[in-house]
């Protein structure tokens, strides 16, 4: 992998030139009417578009303004923060346990993934050691609530799309999960259930059992998704080299998570660099070939990774559950933590990619600085480059698949 | 801090307490010599053990630095991470009006894909971690982005929160709050301010 | 229709004392309402059978609530949208505005004139009824473009230009594929090409050659297309654009448009099953044309184009949406070609068989 420093900044619409040109068909059409406009008498004006921040497929209050040739997206710049909440600030405001919460809050699909990775930087901050079972219950929710995050991604790729009869039948599924989740935290899309030094609750035989029924019904409904999108012809020419993000472009760009995998990078923290437990676990991590359809690095692959990490994700699971240890849930831990001076970046692997925590503590019960580093931020930014010569479907197919959550980008 | 020691067949004491004298980590020590080597006069610090191990650079010498470190082949560092800054004011007497730290997480996927990792027994995050100290009235970094585009977002969002003045790029302008927002609100020494545009603003600790 | 009323004037004392010119009037002005009121009903229907397929499609209920399972939603519904604010962009052209849906909605139900519901069911009996319909359902487009337009949205132009480029380039393998009826027939006649299909079920046109059998699903793809339904609901994708060209339309215009819609689907099955499913007939060689039988016949073209009502509703919820640019692809080059290959190897039919 190389990288051609950016030589030039040409400004279009405030927007950097692309590192690499897109690679999309419809560039070439953008080309051709280009050519074909060149010299004639007609004249033809661009079109300023405001796509949001109460657009149907912005996944959220993004905002991108995007210029137009017709159907063509000539270019575009994406304008964020209208869903800023300060988590940073707050961090810096509240004590450890006070924070937690707040944390919850940026990728809001994916809650439990969320408080993972803030516990497991202030466990290592403070010196905690998590309880065994604490970490496999840990485990399991991380993954159901992956499993509830994906089916998720991808049913709301449908109705981008323009099929809404997949995000109905996914939020089936879904809904059964978070019932899951609601049982052991008491809240649906918010849980504060990991804690710090272990979890709130511990799960009991039936939850268990429910939890198999659930991992059971999402197997079994994958092939049913598949049906009417993966396999679907006309979502294969809508997603088939469509918004190809090579490698390179890619890892420039911070984009991690399946989009990262979808441009052929086998890299997965869960199994490259673990926290938690997850080196106890077997699992594969797919990863984008051609052999599929379409090209490595475009729509299509970033939804094929989605469905195959969900079966992983349910795969890992069912370890987790077979294994799970009698135990303790929660450490011990002081009234007020405070951890001692130092710093930890922590990165998991959250259903969007990778989350980072980096934490300064200076020796009192709040945090110096926290910074917190959303998957989504660094993954949005990557449409810049490449949704440029696209058509509007084609943007809208793009956002869609990199599966952005707005919270977690304005954090 | 707790009791509960992790059982004895646990391969990783999960979140156990890293000692901070710990090993030396070879990839900051061998970032610390390339740079040494490359750059003259571009590390200040080098700290090649404990839990953060990292590399002290000048602000003049940060753009040299950082595509050394990119382009090495033994590093081939293609992912800036995460850009963060800290505010010292307070923490560091010694600097007189304070300091404001800029931190790169630097990440090499390149070497991290590579079978080489897969086979080895040892799997770590592998940052190299370069910061950079300028003085917090003179917060002025040169920018990466033209190493790696992905720094762009960030150091606007630094810009934006912290008040990092990051040279040589173009529209270095807020990101996430809106453009007539006072000051940099991550900064120590920011006061909430009484109201925005009529709306009242209660600070945390009530006013 | 003159004929009809002219039975009527002879046939009854009271009438024969009526100036003709008054009968007549009379007689047009309440078929037409019967037409409209009869149309319009369906049309809420549709929108109600819509609403219940795709929840059952979706693995949820439906509307069930507002009459016998919910079939009288459609007038809730009407009576929500009629109290809803009309709200007028400010700056939207106010004529234009305003008189668009109501074009979009003539194109449709003028078509209805020459359709025939049933055995001798015919509001006008036109000999060119084929060529009618299709024309007059142009008119639709110019009152889109009309509502996109006047809207002076930037969203509603783009669903506009959509609805122009699409719509009127799938006119040309909608019209095309329906004439390979039309040239085996030998006639535009709407009753007279229905007729013809009289008998066993093999009488219907698509069973009777390979090309009307090609035709007919490039036909119904056609009229998929230039319903504007999934998937090639583009110009109002409401992932993309929106909701197109109605963006900024509230209230009883956005109804108006809603109902446009849904006559609009009623009218192509119609046509599909008066061109080629055998009309009125029932697929067994019984006369429908007296009494009891017209109406029998009037069901028997109604079930049939529920059955093609349903098949569109049902493709609607289970695909994704095709792209501007393959809208485009397939129609210039897989329908087009397509249906002028079926209407020449019609034309030959007819050449070497004398036509049947």
């Amino acid at each position: 992998m190389s990288h051609e420093p950016v030589p030039s900044v040409p400004q279009v619409l405030g927007v950097v030139a692309p590192a690499v040109p897109p690679v999309v068909d419809a560039a070439d059409l953008a080309r051709a009417l280009e050519e074909r406009s060149m010299g004639q008498a007609l004249r033809t004006e661009e079109l300023v578009v405001n796509m949001g921040p109460q657009h149907p497929s912005t996944h959220g209050v993004l905002r991108v303004v995007i210029k137009t040739d017709g159907e063509v997206v000539t270019a575009l710049q994406p304008h964020i923060g209208n869903l800023h909440r300060c988590v940073e600030k707050i961090g810096e405001s509240l004590p450890y346990y006070q924070w937690l919460p707040y944390v919850d809050r940026m990728d809001y699909l994916a809650a439990i993934n969320n408080e993972h990775g803030a516990c497991i930087a202030i466990e290592r901050l403070a010196g905690i050691v998590v309880p065994e079972r604490a970490e496999y219950i840990r485990v399991i929710l991380a993954e159901v609530q992956r499993v509830a995050s994906h089916i998720f991604a991808m049913g709301v790729y449908g109705l981008d799309t323009g099929a809404i009869t997949p995000f109905l039948h996914t939020f089936r599924e879904r809904e059964r999960g978070l019932d899951l989740l609601d049982h052991i935290a008491g809240g649906r899309l918010l849980y504060h259930v990991i804690r710090i030094g272990g979890v709130k609750r511990d799960l009991s035989p039936e939850w268990i059992d429910e939890c198999h029924a659930f991992l059971d019904a999402v197997e079994q409904r994958l092939p049913e998704y598949n049906t009417l999108l993966l396999d679907n012809h006309i979502f294969q020419e809508r997603t088939c080299n469509i918004g190809v993000i090579p490698p390179a472009l890619a890892v420039g760009w911070g984009v991690t998570g399946p989009a990262l995998r979808a441009s052929g990078v086998d890299w997965d923290t869960r199994r490259d660099a673990p926290y938690g437990i997850y080196d106890r676990f077997q699992f594969d991590v797919p990863i984008a070939h051609s052999g599929v359809a379409g090209v490595v690095g475009d729509c299509f692959h970033r939804h094929w990774v989605r469905f195959k990490e969900t079966e992983q994700a349910i795969r890992i699971a069912r370890q987790a559950l077979r294994d799970l240890p009698p135990g303790e849930i929660q450490a011990k831990l002081p009234k007020t933590l405070k951890p001692p001076k130092g710093e930890v970046y922590v990165r998991v692997e959250n259903p969007r990619g990778e989350l980072a925590y980096w934490m300064v503590a200076d020796g009192t019960d709040k945090a110096w600085r926290i910074r917190c580093r959303g998957p989504s931020f660094s993954n949005i930014g990557v449409m810049t480059d490449v949704a440029r010569g696209a058509l509007i479907a084609d943007l809208v197919a793009l956002m869609g698949s990199l599966d952005i959550v707005l919270g977690e980008v304005d954090r | 801090m707790s009791d509960a020691a992790a059982p004895a067949n646990s391969p990783t004491p999960a979140g156990a307490p890293a000692a901070d004298a710990g090993p030396r980590d070879p990839v900051t020590a061998h970032a610390a010599r390339l740079v040494q080597a490359k750059v003259p006069g571009a590390v200040v610090e080098v700290v090649e053990t404990g839990r953060h191990p990292f590399l002290r650079i000048t602000a003049e010498h940060l753009v040299a630095a950082c595509l050394v470190l990119r382009d090495d082949p033994e590093l081939a560092l293609d992912c800036c991470h995460l850009v963060s800054a800290v505010d010292w004011l307070g923490k560091t007497p010694a600097d007189g009006p304070g300091s404001i730290e800029v931190v790169y997480h630097l990440v090499s996927y390149a070497k991290k894909t590579s079978a080489a990792y897969r086979r080895s027994a040892v799997k770590n995050d592998g940052f190299v971690v370069l910061r950079v100290r300028v003085p917090r009235d003179k917060p002025e970094v040169p920018s990466v982005m033209g190493v790696w585009v992905g720094a762009d977002w960030h150091e606007r969002e630094m810009w934006d929160l912290m008040g990092v003045k990051f040279t040589d790029r173009p529209l270095l302008r807020r990101i996430l709050l809106p453009e007539d927002w006072p000051g940099h609100p991550l900064r120590k020494d920011w006061a909430y301010p009484v109201e925005y545009h009529g709306i009242p603003i209660i600070p945390p600790e009530g006013r | 229709m003159k004929s009809f009323l002219d039975g009527l004037i002879e046939g009854s004392a009271l009438l024969g004392a009526v100036p003709r010119g008054l009968v007549y009037t009379t007689g047009i002005l309440l078929a037409c309402s019967g037409v409209l009121l009869l149309v319009s009903l369906f049309a809420g229907e549709i929108v109600w059978m819509e609403r219940r397929i795709s929840g059952r499609i979706q693995a949820r209920i439906g509307p069930n609530r507002v009459g016998p399972q919910g079939l009288l939603q459609f007038l809730a519904d009407g009576v929500k949208l009629m109290a809803k604010e009309d709200v007028i962009p400010s700056s939207a052209d106010r004529l234009v505005f305003l008189i668009a849906p109501y074009i979009v909605f003539t194109g449709v139900f003028a078509a209805f004139a020459a359709i025939p519901l049933g055995a001798g069911l015919v509001p006008a009996n036109l000999t060119f009824g084929l060529f009618y319909v299709l024309a007059i359902t142009s008119v639709e487009v110019v009152g889109v473009i009309m509502a996109g337009w006047a809207s002076n949205s930037k969203w509603s132009i783009l669903g506009t230009m959509r609805e122009v480029a699409q719509v009127i380039s799938y006119e040309m393998p909608l019209a095309i594929s329906a004439l390979t009826v039309a040239v085996l027939a030998g006639s535009l006649n709407l009753t007279e090409i229905v007729d013809q299909q009289q008998g066993w079920v093999w009488q219907w046109w698509v069973f009777r050659s390979p090309a009307t059998f090609v035709g007919f699903f490039l036909f119904f793809t056609a009229a998929l297309a230039a319903l504007k339904r999934a998937p090639f609901d583009l110009p109002e994708a409401e992932s993309e654009l929106v909701a197109g060209f109605h963006t900024e339309y509230t209230g009883f215009r956005f109804a108006i448009f809603f109902l446009a819609e849904y006559a609009g689907m009623f009218l192509f099955s119609v046509l599909t099953v008066v061109l080629f499913f055998g009309g009125w007939h029932p697929g067994v060689p019984v006369s429908l044309t007296t009494g009891v039988g017209r109406a029998l016949s009037f069901l028997v073209l109604f079930a049939k184009s529920v059955f093609f009502i349903s098949v569109m509703i049902w493709i609607r919820w289970s695909l994704p949406r095709y792209r501007v640019d393959k809208v485009m692809y397939l129609c210039y080059k897989v329908l087009l070609p397509w249906s002028v290959a079926a209407m020449v190897v019609a034309a030959l039919q007819v050449l070497l068989t004398g036509g049947r």
